[in-house]
């Protein structure tokens, strides 16, 4: 469901207004500077035929209006693992999802509008040129940047920090340490909550035979109940079995696919870590900050410590804001940017 | 007669006393006669008379030495000689060998008005010195204290100028991350893949 809310010091009535977006695989969110937000689900449907064009009375149905009425439409997941397909009807499908939460947030008025948009750490240039062309026509600048870096814009982390965002498509891992990263200090993944969804899905499957979930209640129930480590409680979901619907203990899956995502993220940051400036290794490994909708598993920041002890411990903390976390990055690293910058784009 | 020998003895012995006393002065005396005593010429008791004797003098002597020349020792035995009875003209003997030891002085004579002038302007002297010491403390001290002030102002300044420092660098470390980003997005913008 979209949600809206404001931000701090908006320039309200000014002529110029800054926007920071976060095109993620799940969810796009957007900031502006007059202080409005939203964020819908990353998915852009059309209608299959005349009658269910007549039906919705709509050409393009966004987000969760869309998933409700998905057996009427044509869908679209115009970003798959962080990254906007190449295809010319997923980039129309992305262009429709900028327009539309642009819209959303009264910023298809006339103002200049200088953007900046939020891509996986290690997305190719190939998929940042494709934003950056499908985007520039909403915006009359716009700019692409490393969605872990805004974040640690976000949070006034520049020094010796380590953000991990973990995102659905992708987890990126950013170092961040006084100037804007370069390739060696960041990683991405594609372990992240698309992945524990599947997995979710396939161990549920191998407990209980005849079992009907669909990625979307693997999605749901996770977003609900995911932990690692021990919590002390069972997660029971009710899960079509045949033609009934049973309540069924899923917290030994759950926890496993929660956990799955683990390694690659412990052995992102020890990598990062140990290829760190020596003398600030110390810093970053007590400034690691989870982000993106990842970071709102349970248990997570003490688990990952508690790995960490292997490889010399660490702090884990969590960014407060897990949805708009990127955008609010993105649109204070807009504001911020020199004007005359703005002019060149 | 017993008695004007008794009183002529006792003479000769005041005037070998004398003779002693101002040649090696009071501090010597006992040595001397302890070196008569030695050498035998008068007894313990006439060592101890002499020297009850000279306690009893008004005027003190004070001598090099308790040394004396053979010319001074040999006087001293015509005085023993004479005091043993011998026939010894004694008027004789006291203007040889001049005496060496001087009297001591036993109260102090009082100073010269010059001395005193001399004195009170040396004392005025280091009044005044240590006045102007005193002054100079004390200016020291309100120009030590107008340092402090000073410094603590200088400090402040440092201080503001540290934050202003460190903010400039944040200022810069932003700015190379916008330029990173703005060159990043320029390089991007020129691509071509021939689409």
């Amino acid at each position: 469901m979209a949600s809206k809310s404001t931000v701090k010091n908006p320039i309200a009535g000014s002529k110029i207004l800054f926007i920071g977006v976060d095109l993620g695989t799940n969810h796009t969110a957007i900031s502006t500077s007059d202080g409005k937000k939203n964020s819908i689900l990353s998915v852009v449907g059309t209608p299959r035929d005349a009658v269910a064009s007549k039906f919705l009375k709509k050409e393009h149905l966004f987000g969760d209006e869309a998933l409700t009425h998905r057996v009427a439409l044509n869908l679209f997941k115009p970003i798959e693992d962080g990254v906007l397909k190449n295809e010319i009807e997923d980039i129309e499908a992305a262009k429709g999802l900028i327009e539309h939460v642009l819209q959303s947030v009264d910023g298809d008025r006339d103002v200049q509008k200088y953007a900046i948009i939020g891509v996986p750490a290690r997305a190719s240039v190939l998929s940042k040129k494709t934003v950056m062309d499908m985007a520039s026509e909403f915006f009359d600048g716009v700019m692409v940047a490393s969605e872990p870096f805004c974040v640690a814009y976000k949070l006034g982390k520049l020094e010796h920090t380590l953000v991990v965002d973990i995102g659905a498509g992708t987890t990126d891992l950013c170092r961040v340490h006084g100037t804007l990263p370069g390739t060696d200090d960041q990683i991405s993944t594609n372990k992240a909550g698309n992945y524990i969804d599947r997995e979710f899905v396939r161990l549920i499957q191998d407990s209980y035979t005849d079992v009907r979930v669909t990625l979307e209640m693997a999605r749901k129930w996770k977003e609900q109940y995911s932990f690692v480590g021990d919590i002390g409680k069972e997660v029971i979901v009710e899960v079509p079995v045949g033609a009934s619907i049973l309540k069924l203990s899923v917290t030994k899956e759950l926890k496993h696919a929660c956990e799955s995502i683990i390694p690659d993220i412990l052995s992102g940051i020890s990598k990062l870590i140990s290829t760190y400036e020596p003398d600030f290794q110390d810093s970053l490994r007590s400034n690691i900050y989870l982000a993106g909708g990842g970071s709102q598993i349970r248990n997570l920041p003490a688990v990952l410590e508690k790995h960490m002890e292997l490889f010399g411990g660490g702090k884990v903390s969590i960014f407060k804001d897990p949805v708009y976390g990127g955008a609010d990055g993105a649109l204070k690293l807009a504001m911020d940017m020199p004007q005359e910058f703005w002019q060149t784009t | 007669m017993q008695q004007q020998i008794k009183g002529t003895k006792e003479k000769t012995l005041n005037q070998w006393l004398m003779f002693m006393l101002e040649r090696v002065g009071h501090n010597n005396l006992p040595m001397l006669l302890d070196h008569y005593e030695d050498l035998g010429w008068i007894s313990m008791d006439v060592s101890d008379k002499l020297i009850e004797l000279a306690e009893t003098q008004k005027q003190r002597y004070v001598g090099p030495s308790w040394t004396l020349s053979a010319e001074e020792h040999r006087i001293s035995m015509l005085f023993i000689e004479k005091l043993q009875g011998k026939p010894v003209e004694i008027s004789l003997l006291s203007t040889i060998a001049p005496p060496k030891a001087k009297p001591q002085q036993t109260e102090r004579a009082a100073p010269r008005e010059s001395y005193v002038e001399s004195h009170r302007l040396e004392k005025d002297e280091l009044e005044f010195a240590v006045q102007r010491r005193e002054v100079t403390i004390r200016n020291l001290e309100v120009e030590l204290e107008k340092k402090d002030v000073e410094i603590i102002k200088l400090k402040e300044i440092i201080q503001e100028l540290e934050h202003e420092l460190n903010e400039n660098r944040d200022e810069i470390k932003k700015n190379r991350i916008y330029r990173g980003i703005l060159e990043e997005n320029i390089r991007l913008r020129r691509v071509d893949f021939g689409r």
